[in-house]
């Protein structure tokens, strides 16, 4: 077992105060190592973002994190929980230790300053002791490992293209040589080539670089080839972890089953593509029980009474796997 | 800079056409001031008198309406815009240049100060939503809808007075004679005080509100969330990254506002009788004096073209994405 570097304990973000609130990420327990990357995969509502913002305490209001720590292990010295950080403390973990590439790459640069600035800005935040000259050099060099050429670091934003953007967002994300890289979504508003040639640069950049990256998408498809392990969400649990390749040719939990289910494979025989019935549930009136029992095809008296625990099957004897869920076989070994 | 050029051409061509409007007008409106200073003389004026009135005013009839057109532009360039009937017989140019320096000096002044002093409370009070400062908006709201005059009506009413050291009126003591020592300036500012204070409060109100909306809608953007996540100090989000973003609404309205400076503030003029230009257009209107009024129109045109042709720099500036190639 690799040794970690994230450690998400018991993690609970609410949207809302009191009666009203609305529980978007519940009791998530998720363990990021170090030189891995971790996919997160889950429809549209199912906490995979806010649990990304919620890590990075980068939730707007009225997100609040209402339980849970999460233990950052530096390379060298003692591991502490970012949830403690005071003010100036956290600027300085975000960005040198955890960076985040987000969902919107056409948005999430300032339009009205250069690229270089925005650059430089966040090494000279970070490092105020480094020259001028070292913080230019180093954000060009940081650029072309991202395959932006250096004289488009004086351009605009708007004289971009989105692919374009997105890598210097990716090249943004690692100047600081960060250990963690979240990444929310990164390519979906890119088309399917420029997706392949930016997961594909991202690749060789982490084995140059040594980070974790922590991949939240809900094409499962991307992360079956690119992570070195998944883990679903479900109405704001973890429902299952696992490898990728287990979960690709074993997946335990019948959501799983059904993500697989709903994209066509590349190699192998044609098999029949099978959505999941019904719709993601309403954070607000979340079903009893397991909250996927209403659309599971194998639910049965126990999933509506009862919440399953997330924990190792004891039909597989893998600590490497876990799932929630009581079919037979997948019931945690007590 | 092509683009600029291109402005340059659109606002000369636009100063053109309201400088011809300008010509027309009076020669549209029934009756003529020549009239209107016969009348004032009653009947004591010779014919070859009125003769050469119309000479004087540009309106004589029998030279052709292009001849006069000719003479009108040459006139501007010369800087004449013909003699005024109220402070008859003096020319306009100089009264415009005496009253000139007043508007500017007020309205200028507290509408630059207006503009500073509102968008960095409405900067605080986007950023800081929620805060007590979000108490500062009902007040605000309530602020900007009174009239400038209403205000300057409250404010001489309470504030002024036989003891109080706010003058109700006029741009200086009546005994001193303008010029540039402390005892004028002293008084000056002691007299420009309530008017300052009246467009100050009746204005920064809107400058706050419309900062504050922009700056609550652009602290939602995606570049926000990834300024806060690179770690960078409070401020620098604050400034570079949202206000930076919410100003440019805010440019293109504060230059607006600076074209209204001359015409805009009429009524706190009037109520003040500061020797400004919007009492003399007051003036003006009150004995039909055409030559003044036209000249007060053509002053309120240039500065509103003049005000906008900067703006556009200041967006030039400001806003990359207006900047064109090459």
């Amino acid at each position: 077992m690799k040794e970690p570097v994230l450690e998400i304990k018991n993690f609970h973000v609410d949207y809302g105060l009191g009666d009203q609130a609305v529980q978007a990420v519940r009791d998530v327990t998720l363990t990021l190592h170090r030189g891995e990357v971790l996919g997160l995969a889950g429809e549209s509502g199912s906490g995979k973002s806010t649990l990304a913002y919620g890590v990075t305490r980068l939730l707007p209001p009225p997100g609040v994190i209402s339980g849970g720590s999460v233990v950052y292990h530096p390379p060298n010295g003692d591991a502490y929980d970012v949830m403690a950080l005071t003010d100036p403390e956290l600027r300085a973990f975000r960005w040198a230790e955890t960076s985040i590439v987000f969902q919107g790459a056409m948005n999430s640069l300032n339009p009205v300053h250069k690229v270089s600035t925005q650059m430089l800005d966040v090494i000279r935040a970070h490092e105020p002791g480094l020259s001028p000259a070292a913080r230019t050099s180093r954000a060009h060099e940081m650029l072309k490992l991202v395959g932006i050429s250096s004289d488009r670091m004086d351009a605009y934003p708007h004289q971009l293209s989105g692919g374009m953007r997105q890598r210097v967002m990716i090249g943004m994300a690692l100047v600081l040589e960060p250990q963690i890289v979240i990444m929310d979504e990164p390519t979906t508003a890119l088309d399917v080539v420029m997706q392949r040639q930016i997961l594909a640069q991202l690749v060789e950049l982490r084995e140059r670089l040594g980070f974790s990256v922590l991949f939240i998408t809900h094409d499962l498809s991307l992360l079956v080839e690119f992570s070195d392990r998944i883990a679903i969400m479900y109405g704001g649990r973890i429902v299952e972890e696992a490898r990728s390749a287990d979960l690709y040719t074993d997946s335990l939990h019948p959501y799983s089953e059904g993500l697989l289910k709903s994209f066509p494979a590349l190699r192998g025989p044609r098999r029949e593509l099978a959505g999941i019935p019904g719709s993601p549930p309403d954070l607000r009136g979340m079903p009893s029980g397991c909250s996927f029992h209403p659309r599971c095809p194998h639910a049965f008296d126990r999933c509506s009474a009862e919440i399953p625990v997330l924990g190792v099957p004891s039909s597989r004897n893998d600590p490497s796997r876990s799932v929630a869920c009581w079919l037979p076989g997948r019931v945690p070994v007590a | 800079m092509k683009y600029l050029l291109q402005r340059i051409a659109f606002y000369l061509f636009t100063a053109w056409a309201a400088l011809t409007i300008n010509f027309f007008i009076p020669r549209l409106i029934p009756g003529d001031p020549v009239t209107s200073l016969i009348n004032k003389y009653q009947g004591q004026l010779s014919t070859d008198a009125i003769q050469s009135l119309y000479v004087l005013f540009g309106l004589d009839k029998n030279a052709s309406l292009w001849s006069q057109y000719v003479d009108y532009w040459g006139q501007i360039f010369h800087g004449d815009l013909g003699l005024s009937f109220t402070f008859f017989p003096t020319p306009v140019s100089e009264i415009l240049r005496q009253s000139l320096p007043w508007t500017i000096a007020l309205v200028g002044i507290t509408t630059f100060a207006s503009f500073m002093i509102g968008t960095s409370l409405g900067v605080l009070a986007g950023w800081r939503r929620g805060s007590w400062l979000d108490g500062l908006l009902p007040v605000t709201t309530f602020l900007s809808s009174i009239p400038y005059f209403w205000l300057g009506l409250l404010a001489i009413t309470l504030l002024a007075g036989p003891d109080s050291i706010f003058p109700s009126s006029g741009g200086y003591e009546p005994g001193l004679v303008p010029s540039w020592n402390s005892e004028f300036i002293g008084s000056a500012i002691q007299h420009s005080l309530l008017p300052a204070m009246t467009i100050l409060i009746s204005s920064v109100s809107g400058w706050i509100l419309s900062m504050r909306n922009m700056m609550v809608t652009v602290a939602s953007e995606d570049y926000i969330t990834v300024a806060h996540a690179k770690g960078l100090p409070e401020r620098r989000v604050m400034v570079s990254y949202a206000a930076r973003n919410a100003l440019l609404p805010n440019v293109s309205g504060f230059a607006l506002a600076l074209g209204f400076i001359v015409g805009g503030t009429l009524l706190v003029e009037i109520v003040f009788s500061y020797p400004g230009i919007g009492y003399n257009l007051f003036q003006a209107v009150g004995s039909k004096d055409y030559p003044l009024m036209q000249g007060v129109f053509l002053v309120i045109t240039l500065s509103v073209l003049v005000a906008n042709l900067m703006a556009d720099i200041a967006y030039l500036l400001l806003d990359p994405r207006t900047r064109k190639e090459g």
